[in-house]
């Protein structure tokens, strides 16, 4: 017993001495400052994109936004779209780029447990985590964890388990900002119930555990893994008990938690961006992953007269009018994301704005939808400035190779949507890189062969 | 070929470890028989010069004791049992000389299993689906758990359309976050510090829809006003209104609706449905027709968490639309009576003879009453450690054992030490077994147990989570207790009295909604435009007959053929409907002969089935032929390449294809035909039934000129045989029905025994399929079969 309490109460010390971040809206608890934070932030479409008219043709800073993406040319000096990357291990395979597009994993098709490794957001919320009362933050179209190889998470722990996403914002508001009914010595006393009853289920684990040979344990450890994470979380509950949560003004939290329904999809894409951005704002977490739609359920938009799903979109077929939708409803989701970075913009953190801090990577695991190409995958990374990354040009990797796009000649660009031209051009590189500046240790992700020094050159 | 009838059983030589010495025979088997017979008709193409498939037969492992070793050789063993390999066109080798291998590799596969079984992870956790845990719950306590609701717990991932595979079914720290949750709010029902108080509540129309209500007291009409509900909006009046409902605590809650319903002469009857927008979930719903004048009063009942429910009441009957103005008012008066006259610019509601011409629910007030009493289980009293041991037991499935109830008792001691009352105290105590691995997993095994059989309390969770999809019932813990349940004559007893209670329910929908892939019924949801007859009603009427079916099936104890092919379905008047067969009234499922002329008759022309590879706008013939070639044939075909083109659009000048004829290349181009010759055809037999199961004998194309193109469901299989029509090719499956015999049975061993099947369980699958041969393929004596074979007590 006294050996928790001992520990309880160090963490309930270190509780008090983590300095808030300094945003206008807040006062830290400490004179010094802490180390500033870093920030980053996944975006998924599914489904690809209409790639003959989402290719930029030059490579280089002078580069033309083609017309899905021309709601980002205002954002040129802060995005840098790449063309080429692709995940080796998820070539030929079809809709569970989702599931791999941030952990880089084969996944075996031909049944047996469904094995899938550590997503890169999660690697940074292992590092964040000790800072925010959230260590990471999971939101989709969709809630739950989806399917094997139809996922509706991007994120993937330790042990390659989904974790379960959000699909309601006022859910999510709630979890972030709701206070619990009662006072603290209430909550302390719930959090304090809940740790026993886990002691107790591990202890029992435990034992088992150690009568068992290393090889026996697979579903054991992951009980004992998912268990004990909870207790630790539970523990960090605590220690932030002494930590007020920031009051969220009435107009934002009218906003954010207002109930909008999928049909109006503009409206309710921005209110999770807006969710994201006060989550990241209030520094309540700093890994957020968020797929606006997943590769089952990617929502129409009837603003836009389109009622087809963009899974029934991306498997046109050839139909000149559907291909048109689709490049309507990729330059409304491009529209989304542009205004996502300009709430980043909007936000100061001490004297720079919220995006400076905050890497955001925005893009697809699969390309050419409708035969489920993986290569040349659709990729922008935005923001990050105040970490070191450079942005304001155009880096593709099959330019040096095939010399110019023909994207007239339909069958050739979706040839080398299937076939990546260049095998070094590995989005766990990019990966690698966002890891990297977001200060994990760790020399490669996956099958990466090194960062993108073009990034922070 | 029957090579097994030559098959020799070799002698267990042990695990076989290449570092070691070969034992003494089967080296020389090797170099006599195996070496110089790959070397004559297999390397040339699996060797170093080529490797044809990807497969190489002369640097295959000796190894037969790893888990690779076993898939790669069954390989070769069942390519040169049927006599796929080598291929046609090569030089066929004798069969004593086949013979001979195929011994060889069986000897080998069998030493390898051994040496496997000993290998095998000694303890076991499979993981209770989020039915089955709710199942458990209302076993356990009494209390009904919703874990499909947002709120519960996250959906279980599927392995080839199976949810309970327990290698799939992980567990995350949130999954541990909601099971704490759910064990928190269920006990919390079940054993509330103050009973809730029953509430009722009613909705009149003028709750409803914003009528008036003084003007018709003044009126004295107020208690004869009715709400007019038309079809496709909801009691309020707008389409796509609800109206919130409170539950003021988690519990039972009874709904009831006294309405009348109109239904028009050979129309559709209106159809009330009652379904809660935030939880997406159907309370209820059913077809109601009663006279103006004698109303009826219609009942669900729901369990509800406590707080806000967004409740749609609504008539999805289809009818003009939802032009409201048209429809639902009455000028300036609220609707009383259908003998009232209406205005000219409104719907007719009645034709010159007073008879309903749409169907419509006249709604008089709505109830709602909760929650309902429930009686907790009671665990006795006394002692906190007795009632404790008593839960434990009976949520552990097996005798609680003094270290886990010594841990949960100090927790009990501890709660109390810090201010926590006796019950709340106890109440953490049951929330810590609930969150238990012992209470969500399956768990079978010790460290310290070689045996490779199941115990006895592990062979009755078995036998009941496969029947009922529940925890052993009293019986079967009393047999597992004194030692009997596994001597054959008790075994049976009780499997044939678990088949005959009404929980085998949960098997007899559950299976089949597994093993046919159901839930992709409605995955991709048919064109409105295409399909303008496709509703909800009609969807869940396509299931339900898929599910009747097997249910009868297995209740009859028919025989599998009846899957196949057969003179009878189960029907509903809205199915009926949809297959033009007359005569069927009613929204409840009976059985229907078939006439020869209905073109209907086993699963494979069930509109469930036929709708489901789909893809919203037409049917995919090679979606289906892999649903055939897995669901029916148990054989998955090789994954396409990554590449494959688009299929073009007819060119409008041309004159117009049929999705078949566009799919050329699948025979002409030798690598398509390799796989295709084997898929396209099983697809193909069907392509008289369009995306939504209807008969059809042109395919209506969009795109070319000319007239629609004829039908062609002809075929020929890779053996040769043809067939020119879904009759036909029925009549072939029926011919092979005893590979569909060992692939029902493989498919049903897998849900029984939550894993795939192996080399290792070939053989004992295999007898099983002999025994159903000799109980002439029934449903039911197979099912018995595999619940008293050696298989189901294999650890």
């Amino acid at each position: 017993m006294s050996k928790t309490l001992d520990r309880r109460t160090f963490l309930r010390g270190a509780g008090a001495t983590i300095a808030l971040p300094l945003l206008d809206c807040m006062r830290p608890l400490h004179a010094q400052a802490a180390v500033k934070p870093r920030r980053a932030v996944f975006v998924y479409i599914p489904n690809g994109v209409n790639v003959l008219t989402w290719q930029i043709l030059k490579a280089g800073p002078d580069y033309v936004f083609p017309e899905p993406m021309k709601a980002l040319e205002k954002h040129r000096a802060r995005i840098t779209p790449i063309s080429g990357l692709h995940h080796p291990n998820a070539i030929g395979q079809a809709h569970v780029c989702a599931d791999t597009w941030l952990t880089g994993a084969k996944i075996e098709q031909g049944g047996g447990s469904y094995k899938n490794t550590v997503s890169c957001d999660q690697m940074i919320a292992e590092t964040a985590s000790p800072h925010t009362r959230f260590s990471s933050l999971e939101l989709s179209i969709s809630s739950g964890v989806g399917q094997p190889n139809n996922s509706n998470t991007l994120s993937f722990s330790r042990d390659g388990i989904p974790l379960p996403a959000e699909d309601n914002p006022r859910t999510v508001f709630q979890r972030l900002f709701g206070e619990e009914p009662g006072g603290i010595e209430q909550r302390r006393r719930k959090l304090d119930r809940r740790h026993s009853v886990l002691d107790a289920v591990l202890g029992d684990a435990k034992t088992l555990k150690s009568t068992l040979g290393t090889s026996d344990r697979g579903k054991l450890d992951e009980y004992l893994y998912s268990v004990r994470e909870v207790e630790v979380r539970t523990e960090r509950l605590d220690a932030w008990l002494n930590v007020p949560k920031p009051k969220v003004d009435a107009a934002t939290t009218e906003r954010v938690t207002k109930n909008v329904p999928r049909q109006q999809a503009g409206e309710y894409y921005r209110t999770m961006y807006d969710l994201i951005v006060l989550a990241l704002r209030t520094d309540m977490t700093r890994v957020v992953s968020y797929m606006s739609g997943t590769e089952g359920n990617g929502l129409p938009l009837p603003e836009l007269g389109i009622s087809q799903s963009r899974h029934e979109l991306s498997h046109h077929s050839g139909d000149p009018e559907i291909m048109a939708r689709l490049s309507r409803t990729d330059a409304f989701l491009a529209q989304q994301f542009s205004y996502f970075l300009d709430q980043l913009l909007a936000v100061q953190d001490g004297e720079e704005p919220l995006l400076d801090r905050t890497i955001v990577l925005f893009g697809s695991g699969m390309s050419y939808g409708h035969s489920h190409g993986n290569a040349n995958l659709p990729t922008i990374l935005a923001g990050g400035t105040a970490l070191g990354f450079k942005h304001g040009k155009h880096i593709d990797y099959n330019l040096p190779i095939i010399k110019a796009y023909d994207v007239t000649k339909a069958g050739e660009h979706y040839n080398l949507c299937h076939k990546p031209v260049d095998g070094k051009a590995r989005l766990s590189n990019l990966l690698l890189t966002m890891l990297q500046k977001m200060d994990v240790k760790t020399e490669s992700f996956v099958d990466s062969l090194g960062p993108i020094s073009e990034l922070t050159a | 070929m029957h090579l097994r009838h030559l098959l020799c059983i070799g002698i267990l030589l042990g695990p076989w470890i290449e570092t070691t010495a070969a034992a003494p025979g089967d080296g020389e088997d090797f170099d006599k028989a195996v070496r110089p017979y790959f070397e004559a008709h297999c390397v040339r193409c699996h060797g170093p010069a080529k490797q044809k498939g990807e497969f190489r037969v002369d640097t295959l492992t000796r190894d037969f004791a790893g888990a690779s070793a076993a898939v790669r050789w069954g390989d070769v063993l069942e390519r040169l049992n049927t006599g796929e390999m080598p291929p046609k066109g090569e030089p066929k080798p004798k069969a004593e000389e086949s013979a001979r291998v195929v011994e060889w590799v069986t000897a080998r596969l069998k030493e390898g299993e051994a040496a496997r079984t000993a290998k095998r992870e000694r303890v076991t956790f499979h993981k209770l689906t989020r039915e089955e845990y709710a199942n458990t719950i209302h076993d356990l306590l009494g209390v009904r758990y919703d874990a499909a609701d947002p709120t519960g717990l996250p959906e279980d991932p599927n392995w080839h359309g199976f949810e309970r595979i327990g290698t799939v079914l992980s567990l995350s720290p949130a999954h541990v976050e909601k099971y704490f949750a759910a064990a928190e709010g269920i006990l919390a029902e079940a054993y509330p510090d103050k009973a809730p108080e029953k509430k009722v509540t009613r909705w009149t129309p003028f709750d409803c829809r914003g009528w008036n209500k003084k003007k018709m007291e003044e009126q004295g009409l107020a208690d004869k006003v009715r709400l007019d509900v038309w079809p496709g909006i909801p009691i309020g009046g707008h389409p796509g209104s609800v109206k919130e409902f409170t539950a003021h605590a988690t519990g039972e809650y009874r709904v009831r609706v006294k309405l009348s319903g109109l239904k028009p002469a050979d129309g559709r009857a209106p159809r009330l449905t009652v379904y809660a927008a935030d939880l997406d979930r159907s309370l209820g719903e059913q077809d109601v027709v009663a006279p103006e004048d004698k109303p009826t009063t219609v009942e669900f009942t729901a369990h509800l968490p406590a707080g806000k429910h967004m409740i749609r009441i609504s008539n999805e009957a289809p009818g003009p639309g939802n032009n409201l103005d048209r429809g639902g008012r009455h000028g300036s008066r609220p609707f009383i009576s259908i003998k009232d006259g209406r205005e000219p610019w409104q719907w007719k509601l009645t034709d010159d003879q007073g008879l309903p011409i749409w169907p419509v629910l006249l709604v008089d007030w709505v109830e709602w009453e909760g929650p309902l009493p429930t009686t907790p289980k009671d665990f006795g009293t006394g002692p906190a450690r007795e009632v404790l041991e008593r839960f434990l037991t009976r949520a552990f499935r097996r005798p609680a054992r003094p270290a886990e109830i010594d841990r949960v008792a100090a927790l009990v001691e501890s709660e109390q030490k810090k201010g926590e009352s006796p019950a709340a105290a106890l109440k953490t105590g049951l929330l810590a077994a609930l969150c238990s691995k012992d209470f969500f997993y399956l768990v079978e095994g010790a460290p310290d147990r070689t045996d490779p059989r199941i115990t006895e309390w592990e062979l009755a969770s078995r036998l009941a989570y496969f029947l009922w999809s529940s925890p052993p019932d009293a019986p079967l813990l009393d047999a597992a207790r004194d030692g009997s349940l596994r001597k054959p004559e008790v075994l049976r007893s009780h499997v044939q009295r678990m088949m005959r209670d009404p929980r085998v329910e949960r098997f007899a929908s559950g299976f089949p909604r597994q093993w046919l892939r159901l839930a992709k019924v409605g995955m991709f949801p048919p064109d409105k435009k295409l399909y303008p007859t496709w509703d909800d009603h009609l969807q869940k009427s396509a299931v339900q007959e898929t599910i009747a079916v097997f249910r009868e099936v297995l209740s009859k104890n028919l025989g599998l053929r009846e899957f196949l092919d057969s003179d009878w379905t189960m029907l509903n008047a809205r199915l009926a409907e949809h297959y033009g067969i007359p005569g069927v009234e009613g929204d409840d499922f009976r059985r229907v002969t078939l006439a020869p002329d209905a073109r209907r008759g086993g699963l494979l022309t069930h509109a469930s089935i036929l709708s489901l590879t789909s893809d919203g706008t037409r049917h995919r013939p090679v979606h289906r032929g892999v649903w055939v070639m897995e669901s029916i044939l148990g054989r998955s075909p090789p994954p396409p390449p990554a590449n494959v083109p688009p299929i073009e659009p007819t060119p409008a000048k041309s004159p117009k294809a049929t999705l078949r004829m566009k799919l050329d290349a699948h025979k002409s181009d030798p690598n398509c035909a390799a796989c295709h010759r084997k898929i396209d055809p099983l697809g193909f037999a069907f392509d008289a039934y369009d995306a939504i199961g209807r008969w059809r004998t042109v395919e209506t194309v969009r795109d070319g000129a000319g007239d629609n193109p004829k039908v062609d469901a002809s075929g020929e299989l890779p053996d040769g045989r043809t067939f020119v029509d879904a009759a036909e090719f029925k009549k072939l499956l029926i011919a092979d029905i005893e590979k569909f015999n060992a692939a029902f049975i493989e498919k049903l061993a897998t849900y029984a025994l939550r894993r795939g099947m192996s080399v290792d369980d070939r053989e004992a699958l295999a007898s099983l399929a002999r025994q159903g041969k000799s109980a002439e393929y029934r449903l039911g004596s197979i099912v018995e079969s595999l619940a008293t074979s050696e298989l189901f007590q294999k650890r």
